[in-house]
């Protein structure tokens, strides 16, 4: 089984991320469930996008098994508030922090305030990382640093310039779990596997916009132990979203 | 025919290395026909002997397509090795602005791209480096040198954020000579760079290439194979823009 640790479903900036797309593009890529997260930094110009995101979330709880909701801390209470009822009483079960969109870097007391938040309550944080500032895994670091109750997903970590960052900073800190969609490099799961081990490594693909198959080559060629892929594939993101699963299926 | 854009041979001074046997052997595989071979930059830092090394390998098996690697920064010596390259049979340069410490549209390297659309020589570039080779500073290069072939590696997504789509779209919306090469690109699914520059501009513009032996060629044409694009456009990119580019 695979359970995709990044996955988008929104309908936002042009982009048609649907239900149906998504379903379609996880059946081309061998993907059997996803956690979802949405384009739209909430709240902000788009009064739609909470409803939107909830209505994506329901579509199919076989296959969308959970999502993060992302968050603008700009917003402070407001944000604050919604965060806490979308956990509480609308099945979200973890935080998405888009550094580049949101316009501030992980450390800022606004964005740590949110991550401590999530650490509260009991769900994790899926950060974008990579190579525009703001989103560079030793900023990463401080955040987690800083929070070290929450698990924090680094997605991407740190993309084309700064994996060896990410695999520094998810050694130094426990709560980093790695996620290497998008990374070129076809070996970047066997690296974070030898810097952290599978129990702190994530499958994810950021589809639809990257597509899983690319993704799944890397995964297919890691060379992993059959409990290496278990974990890495679906128990480690299962654990962090606290999804009850049949796997006899 | 698949041709691969992209690849290096010898020892990187970054760690990489690659023979001529190993990639021939990875083409004869994943039924690669050809592919345009040029140096990493040598542990010895010595392009000449690597740009001889690479004309001798490409003189022994027609399969492989020489491209010279220049450091562009060194005036009427950089036009030098180029006239060098040409005469020992090689079709196009590669340049690394970030392993040669360069902007690729300074004035200061200006000329030698000059001498190379002179020469008719394409230009592969490294592209996405941040402040040295970002998509829109190869379109600002492209339009004050209009007659120069560039091919844009990676289309200029080598900084995986996506952020630079837009510029690379821009870039070859406006200028009709520049290229983008696939290795890397990590948008493969809807709405992606691939798809969109095929959609919106042209699949001769688009052309498969692999980074081997830093990326793997065969997750690289899966980039390729995965796209939404039509089969005839996968065709184009696999190898007939870049025969017509090298007139093949």
């Amino acid at each position: 089984m695979i359970i995709d640790a990044h996955a988008h479903c929104d309908v936002r900036f042009g982009w048609i991320h649907t239900p149906e797309v998504l379903f379609g593009i996880m059946e081309e890529g061998g993907i059997d469930k996803a956690c979802i997260t949405g384009l739209a930094d909430i709240p902000g110009d788009d009064d739609q996008a909470y409803p939107r995101f909830v209505a994506a979330l329901r579509t199919d709880p076989d296959r969308i098994v959970a999502g993060y909701l992302r968050i603008n801390p700009w917003y402070g209470n407001r944000a604050r508030e919604l965060f806490i009822r979308s956990v509480r009483e609308d099945g979200i079960r973890g935080l998405k922090l888009h550094p580049t969109t949101i316009i501030l870097p992980p450390h800022a007391p606004a964005v740590i305030e949110f991550v401590r938040l999530a650490g509260e309550l009991g769900v994790p944080v899926l950060f974008h990382s990579g190579d525009e500032p703001n989103a560079l895994p030793l900023q990463i670091g401080k955040c987690a640093e800083a929070c070290p109750d929450t698990a924090i997903i680094m997605g991407h970590m740190g993309g084309t310039f700064f994996w060896e960052d990410a695999l520094r900073v998810a050694q130094k800190y426990s709560n980093i779990y790695l996620e290497p969609s998008g990374n070129p490099l076809p070996d970047i799961i066997q690296k974070a596997v030898a810097a952290v081990g599978a129990q702190r490594v994530v499958f994810g693909t950021d589809m639809p916009a990257i597509h899983p198959k690319v993704e799944r080559y890397k995964l297919d060629h890691a060379g992993l132990t059959p409990e290496q892929r278990e974990l890495i594939c679906w128990r480690n993101i299962a654990r962090l979203m606290g999804l009850k699963l049949d796997t006899n299926r | 025919m698949i041709i691969d854009a992209n690849t290096s041979l010898g020892e990187s001074l970054y760690g990489p290395k690659a023979t001529a046997e190993q990639l021939l052997h990875r083409m004869e595989t994943l039924r690669i026909d050809r592919s345009i071979v040029s140096s990493f930059t040598p542990r010895d830092l010595d392009l000449r002997r690597a740009n001889h090394a690479i004309s001798e390998t490409v003189a022994k098996d027609r399969r492989l397509i020489g491209f010279a690697r220049i450091d562009p920064r060194l005036g009427s010596k950089s036009v030098a090795e180029l006239e060098a390259c040409q005469r020992e049979g090689l079709r196009g340069v590669k340049v690394d602005p970030f392993e040669q410490a360069f902007v690729i549209n300074s004035d200061l390297v200006f000329d030698f791209f000059k001498a190379c659309a002179a020469a008719d020589l394409p230009v592969l570039i490294e592209a996405g480096y941040p402040c040295l080779s970002s998509p829109i500073q190869i379109g600002d290069l492209a339009e004050r040198i209009p007659e120069l072939t560039i091919i844009m590696a990676h289309g200029g997504q080598l900084a995986m954020h996506g952020l630079g789509i837009f510029d690379c779209l821009l870039v070859i919306k406006a200028s009709t000579r520049v290229y983008v090469e696939t290795s890397g690109i990590p948008e493969t699914g809807t709405e992606g760079l691939i798809e969109r520059s095929v959609l919106e501009v042209s699949s001769d513009r688009v052309i498969f290439g692999s980074n081997s032996p830093v990326n793997d060629p065969a997750m690289e044409l899966e980039r390729i194979r995965v796209s939404r694009i039509p089969e005839g456009a996968k065709t184009q990119i696999m190898g007939a823009s870049l025969a017509a580019i090298l007139r093949l």
